[in-house]
């Protein structure tokens, strides 16, 4: 008796300590939760759900060793799926779930969306190429478990087919892909859902290739597109994909980071909008973001597959100053495309790339109308079939900027350094403006930066989402900034300039002339 | 909130008893009170009110009985118009309880039916859409008990709180097991925790939640696959329906262990809902194992009264039984398929009551042992109705299971999900019966050190396990208990 009471004791002890020192180890989670419970008007359901989420965050002591833990657990119980996430034969991690389908309603709408778009590019002489990506999971049935099969490649396979028999130009990096089992390790992380860099180096060559049948005249520089002229940079064991931050790193381990970068000179820019950040340099200084590459220790908190560009943003644009080809080129893009854009860039004196699940400035027929990009790229994997961002490329009231302009001032207007000059002030409400910059100059030499904002002195801010920057230009062709005044208030906006140059100067002088329009804007389309 | 939620086991719970043990037991079941209102209103904030307009109208509602009862006591044999007045009363307060749960539970599906299959009536009966309060099949059940004991003579409770304890006391309160007053009354007056009861309440909880996650979450897949559309081959159908009846078991008695080791922890002895029911050998005997207080409850509140077995005549018994059987039917849902399952179980029920089969068999195991092979049947094809999405469903999977929808015996759901869970299969099979239990029993036998070494080793089984369960839970997939939607 005396026995199983020590035993109870020992028992009841040890549990209360347990539980204790997690609950103490997670009492760092409160000040949060309350923080969260203050700011904003009390609600027992959002308390409740306040509390569930900050139990679930990644602040969780020792979170991502549970994680693990579950993964192993999943591989001790000889279990596949762990939360969502299935281990293929190859031991690469794919969705569990690998089926999609299109109805032929489905089919029809999506492909009259490309269809409607593609007029409005060609309506102002652009060319639209719509880039199959391949989506990970669907690649091989050889790979899955035995009983399980995929309906991505067929269904996807058939989509294309309507594409192309509607006339849409196609480029389709399945094939290429899925040229044997072999290249499917090759191809695609192991615990990401993305594919590899070096699988999205074979789809800018894909894609060159068939711009180059489009455009025989242009230059796209043979050696940018040949890979002994690129290298890759093998990081092993450094990180967990998405996939396999759901089920750590016990379930298939960790995958092994590529990145490919040119061996050729470079010079380029990006500009994101969003975060205001601007990187001007040759590739690796503009392009490559190493706070995302990490260390490779923190594999739960790092995602370097975002080494390039930075993350997914609404809106980015990189711009080379040593391109070979002077088109003009959007992409419209999900992540499957980030190294892809990295890739264009060396090509391309202007690449615009927009993500339309955050991009809600304009739809993407008025950003089209308005930048008029000579070639415009719509690149996904089927992961995003089913995102209702995608395939919308109207906002149901369209404005589309015709070429009648109204010029309303030339001028070479006097800049100050570290300061700005007010070049109109006369706006109307509701209307578009074009601000033309051609590569300026001072008289005292070349302007090194030169901006300009639509600036509301009440507010104190810029009115616009985006500012003029003349590093997104370069001295091959015009610049153009078109913006458009907000409905009502615009009597008192002003257009501010502000440059500096190398050289330090009390008040310059711009050459040549900047010529300000009022744009026409057609009927509304769709 | 549930009790597989962080914010459950790593602060409510811990915060919960704490307090209480640093409480003397007066205070401490206000303490408690306060704990599991917050508990319910945190999970279920919209029907609060309902929950405390329930207690309020039953502890008025308890008292005033109490009174028409002495009153009608004291005017003697008949008790005149007092009398009438208080079974008016009795019926009155027992359809107001009833009430709520079909308003709540019924109302939607009805006016559903009405409008599919009365057109005129389409106009006039608006569809409702109403959202069932939380644990209100529970805690209307413990709410009628109540008013019935004490319209049978139990003195009413004076206290409200005390009351409202009974009522909403967290470790039972969503799921069960139901509790009588009088049982859980003189538990709340002099509960104590001891070394012994906690460390029993702590294995029982780990066990409870150790089989939720780890095995019932984990069978949920199969069950998932099987029952995801209309059309699988047999093979499939014959494993999602063993799936699924393993799955509701450990989520279901997982619930319960974590219930009663709760309760223990807190003091309280609530009572057992699950005995291994898979091991029974008549349904009679599944349904003494199986969510004993429901089966005990419809059993001492709707079958007693309507004459049991001793009624007289085997066809009133077998009335009685398919009301009894029916009422539970329609408790678990409004469905077509729930009412089903009961009559099912009752028909069956009413089979073994009336031939005797089950004593019969005693003597003849083989027969015995096939006749377990049909009760193990009987309880997963009624799981299986249970689990169906509507009638149709029901019938389709039926087609599957006996190959007459001409789908091929292995079709690749099949050949994928038996790779994918045989080994969580076979682990859950073997845990669904009293295996561990009886050798650690056998063990413990040999004397007061093996008995101790086997209840540590267990219980840090139990820890290991709950560990592994942890890392289960942060993945943060939704994790509902499944008889919370009953």
């Amino acid at each position: 008796m005396k026995n199983k009471k020590t035993i109870s004791l020992i028992i009841a002890v040890s549990f209360v300590l347990l539980i204790g020192f997690y609950t103490i180890c997670n009492i760092h989670l409160i000040p949060g939760m309350m923080a969260d419970l203050f700011s904003r008007p009390f609600s027992i359901r959002e308390f409740s759900e306040g509390m569930s989420e900050v139990m679930g965050s990644d602040d969780l002591y020792h979170k991502n060793d549970l994680i693990n833990l579950s993964g192993l657990y999943a591989r001790l119980t000889f279990r596949r799926v762990s939360n969502g996430v299935l281990r293929m034969d190859n031991g690469i991690l794919a969705e569990s779930w690998p089926f999609l389908y299109f109805s032929r309603e489905d089919k029809e709408w999506l492909t009259s969306s490309l269809v409607d778009f593609d007029k409005v590019v060609s309506g102002y002489g652009g060319h639209f190429v719509f880039l199959q990506l391949p989506p990970k999971y669907e690649m091989h049935d050889a790979f899955l478990p035995k009983g399980l099969y995929s309906t991505f490649p067929s269904a996807i396979e058939g989509l294309v087919k309507e594409y192309r028999k509607a006339g849409i130009d196609v480029v389709d990096t399945l094939p290429l892909l899925i040229e044997g089992p072999e290249n499917f390790e090759a191809n695609f992380y192991r615990t990401d859902h993305h594919w590899k860099p070096s699988a999205a180096f074979k789809a800018f060559q894909m894609l060159i290739d068939r711009l180059r049948e489009i455009y025989p005249e242009v230059n796209y520089g043979n050696l940018i597109t040949d890979s002994e002229n690129w290298t890759a940079h093998l990081y092993p064991d450094y990180f967990l994909g998405s996939y396999g931050k759901r089920v750590g790193e016990w379930f298939t381990g960790v995958d092994e980071l590529e990145l490919i970068t040119p061996d050729f000179e470079t010079e380029l820019s990006l500009y994101v909008p969003e975060k205001e950040e601007f990187a001007r340099g040759d590739f690796n200084d503009a392009l490559m973001k190493e706070n995302r590459l990490g260390t490779g220790e923190n594999k739960f908190a790092d995602y370097p597959y975002f080494t390039y560009i930075g993350d997914n943003y609404a809106l980015i644009q990189t711009r080379n100053m040593k391109a070979v080809s002077d088109q003009k080129v959007l992409m419209i893009e999900d992540s499957f495309d980030i190294p892809l854009v990295s890739f264009l860039s060396t090509v391309f004196r202007s690449v615009d790339s927009i993500d339309p699940r955050f991009f809600k400035d304009l739809s993407l027929n008025e950003y089209v109308s308005r930048t008029r990009p000579d070639i415009v790229l719509m690149g996904i994997s089927g992961i995003v079939y089913g995102n209702e961002n995608y395939f919308v490329f109207s906002n149901g009231k369209d404005e589309f900027l015709t070429d009648e302009k109204t010029l309303l001032k030339e001028e070479s207007p006097a800049v100050a350094v570290d300061g700005e000059t007010v070049f109109f002030d006369r706006f109307e409400n509701d209307r578009h403006y074009t601000l033309s910059v051609p590569a300026a100059e001072t008289l005292s030499g070349p302007v090194e930066a030169l901006s300009a904002a639509l600036y509301d002195p009440e507010s104190d801010s810029a009115v616009t989402g985006t500012v003029f920057d003349i590093a997104y230009c370069n001295k091959y062709g015009d610049c153009e900034w078109t913006f458009k005044t907000p409905p009502q208030g615009s009597e008192n906006l002003r257009l501010l300039l502000s440059a500096r140059t190398g050289e330090d100067s009390a008040e310059m002088i711009l050459r040549p002339d900047l010529l300000l329009y009022e744009r026409a804007a057609g009927s509304a389309a769709n | 909130m549930s009790f597989t939620g962080l914010e459950f086991l790593f602060f409510f719970f811990p915060i919960a008893l704490a307090v209480n043990f640093l409480l003397p037991v007066p205070a401490g079941n206000y303490w408690l009170l306060a704990a599991s209102l917050f508990f319910y209103i945190v999970g279920e904030p919209a029907f609060f009110g309902v929950l405390l307009c329930s207690i309020l109208i039953n502890y008025a509602a308890g008292l005033l009985l109490e009174t028409l009862t002495e009153k009608t006591a004291a005017k003697g044999r008949s008790g005149g118009k007092t009398a009438v007045i208080r079974k008016v009363f009795f019926v009155f307060i027992l359809l107001l309880n009833f009430d709520v749960l079909f308003l709540t539970k019924y109302l939607n599906i009805i006016t559903s039916i009405i409008r599919l299959y009365i057109p005129m009536l389409e106009s006039r009966v608006p569809q409702t859409s109403i959202v069932m309060p939380l644990a209100v099949s529970f805690f209307t059940f413990q709410s009628v008990s109540y008013i019935i004991d004490i319209f049978r003579g139990m003195p009413a409770e004076k206290n409200p709180c005390s009351y409202a304890l009974y009522i909403c006391f967290f470790p039972q309160m969503i799921q069960g097991p139901i509790i009588r007053y009088g049982d859980f009354l003189p538990q709340m007056k002099n509960r104590k925790v001891t070394a012994e009861g906690f460390a029993d309440g702590v294995i029982r909880f780990l066990t409870g939640l150790n089989q939720k996650v780890l095995l019932a979450n984990a069978l949920a897949g199969a069950a998932d696959a099987a029952f995801r559309d209309n059309s699988v081959s047999i093979g499939m159908a014959w494993l999602g329906m063993l799936a699924y009846s393993l799955q509701l078991y450990f989520d279901f008695a997982g619930y319960s262990d974590m219930a009663v080791g709760l309760g223990k922890m807190f003091g309280f002895s609530l009572p057992e809902n699950f005995d291994f029911p898979y091991t029974s050998k008549s349904i009679s005997e599944f349904w003494r194992r199986w969510h004993i207080t429901l089966g005990t409850w419809f059993r001492d509140y709707l079958y007693f009264p309507l004459g049991g077995s001793r009624s007289g005549s085997k066809a009133r018994i077998a009335l009685n039984l398919m009301i009894v059987w029916l009422a539970t039917g329609i408790w678990h849902g409004a469905g077509l398929t729930f009412i089903l399952w009961g009559l099912l179980h009752g028909a069956v029920i009413v089979f073994e009551k009336l031939t005797g089969l089950p004593k019969r068999l005693e003597k003849r195991k083989v027969l015995q042992f096939l006749y377990r092979g049909v009760v193990l049947f009987t309880a997963m094809f009624g799981w299986m109705l249970f689990r169906s999405r509507n009638f149709g469903s029901a019938v389709a999977y039926v087609k599957a299971l006996f190959y007459l929808n001409g789908i091929s015996f292995r079709d690749g759901n099949f050949l994928y999900n038996s790779r994918e869970y045989i080994f969580i299969m076979i682990i859950a099979v073997i845990a669904a019966f009293p295996l561990l239990r009886n050798i650690r029993a056998r063990i413990s036998e040999r004397g007061e050190k093996a008995a101790s070494a086997v209840r540590i080793l267990w219980y840090l089984i139990q820890v290991i396990l709950a560990v592994l369960s942890l890392s289960c839970l942060v993945l943060g997939s939704h994790d509902p208990f499944l008889y919370v939607k009953f």
